[in-house]
């Protein structure tokens, strides 16, 4: 065969594979269709837990260098640092694998913000993938610990994304059930009036009592869109990101009782409108 | 043989006597109050002609459904607390 003939088979090959080597390299993480929340939460506490494992062999490593300081348990101690860093970085990455998944599979969530937390998340993802890859390059103690930096530096950045995520998540459950409620109160409404047309029983207390339980899903509406508000307010430097999730999370405790208010109304509403004047 | 008769109708007269002097002794009997359940809704005594609307009757399911829904929502999500992760990595005593 030609020399030449084979420099353009070469160059052939190389343009028919060199868009999907790309592709596969920069792409986001591709999910299969079979692939759900229960799977990746399992695939999380499995990691979780190996990383603990790994955790408890650090420490011990590590004071056995501190203490003797020989080459030998130096060597260890990379070792042993090491293996707790990818399985670190590979926990942080299962975890915000469940938590996408988590998010995808809760509807009621508003598409702008639904894709905007898609996207950071899946940055994230790509992030502490890679950052784990990069950890067998460490050639000392010394570059581990600045790696593990880099790492800590960027999670302080995903727990805010996180707990924006969680609060998400919660905030869709009381809109799926608030719009049920909604629908129930126009059906009402309906009924009401044409009770009022008919003219066969007195309207006026049932929709006194429809106002009530449409003024408990306004105020829960309300309370949701605090925790919003709430959540906001965390940034990536707050060392209590945990405390200003857990006012979020109040707050959309609250708006959930103003649904089981309201329900309770509508529900005596109902036998009120069956029972005979 | 007179003797005989007499002693026949003095048994005959005791055994009738002894008739009418056992008697059962009555057995008081106890009942205990048992108070009635009080019904968790209070029954309609009369309903109007919207208490077997198809429309009311499909509301009322559908409230029921999301009653069962409002209780059983999970708004901890536990399970979804991000990790303790140890990121303070030195060397130092």
């Amino acid at each position: 065969m030609k020399p030449a003939s084979i420099t353009l088979l070469f160059f052939i090959l190389f343009v028919i594979t060199a868009p999907a080597i790309l592709l596969f390299k920069y792409s986001h993480p591709i999910f299969a269709q079979d692939f759900n929340f229960n799977r990746a939460h399992n695939d999380y506490l499995y990691t979780f837990n190996q990383y603990r494992q790994a955790h408890d062999e650090y420490i011990v490593a590590r004071q056995a260098y501190l203490n003797y300081q020989t080459l030998t348990s130096k060597a260890e101690a990379h070792e042993k640092t090491l293996n707790m860093l990818k399985w670190r970085d590979e926990t942080a990455r299962t975890y915000l694998i469940a938590l996408r998944t988590k998010l995808a599979e809760t509807t009621g969530v508003v598409n702008y913000e639904q894709s905007t937390l898609y996207v950071k998340l899946d940055d994230d993802i790509s992030w502490f993938t890679q950052h784990k890859e990069n950890l067998t390059a460490a050639g000392s103690l010394e570059d581990l610990i600045e790696n593990s930096n880099e790492a800590k530096k960027r999670y302080s950045n995903s727990e805010k994304l996180i707990y924006q995520t969680l609060v998400s998540i919660l905030a869709a459950k009381e809109e799926k059930l608030r719009d049920r409620i909604e629908q129930v109160i126009s059906a009402l409404e309906k009924k009401i009036a044409e009770i009022r047309q008919q003219q066969d029983k007195d309207p006026s207390m049932v929709e006194r009592w429809l106002l009530e339980a449409k003024n408990r899903v306004k105020w829960s509406r309300d309370k949701q869109n605090f925790a919003n508000q709430i959540i906001a307010t965390v940034n990536s430097y707050d060392p209590n990101k945990s405390r200003t999730y857990f006012d979020a999370q109040s707050a959309l405790e609250e708006s959930h009782q103003y649904l089981k208010e309201a329900t309770f109304n509508l529900s005596e509403l109902i036998r009120e409108v069956k029972r005979a004047d | 043989m007179a003797t005989v008769i007499l002693i026949t109708i003095l048994l005959l007269f005791s055994l009738s006597l002894g008739q009418k002097t056992v008697r059962p002794r009555p057995t008081p009997t106890f009942t205990l109050f048992t108070p009635q359940p009080m019904p968790l809704e209070t029954p309609v005594s009369t309903s109007s002609g919207y208490g077997s609307d198809a429309a009311i009757l499909k509301i009322e399911e559908d409230l029921k459904a999301i009653n069962n829904d409002l209780l059983s929502t999970d708004l901890k999500e536990a399970d979804l607390n991000p990790p303790l992760l140890d990121w303070n990595i030195d060397f130092k005593q």
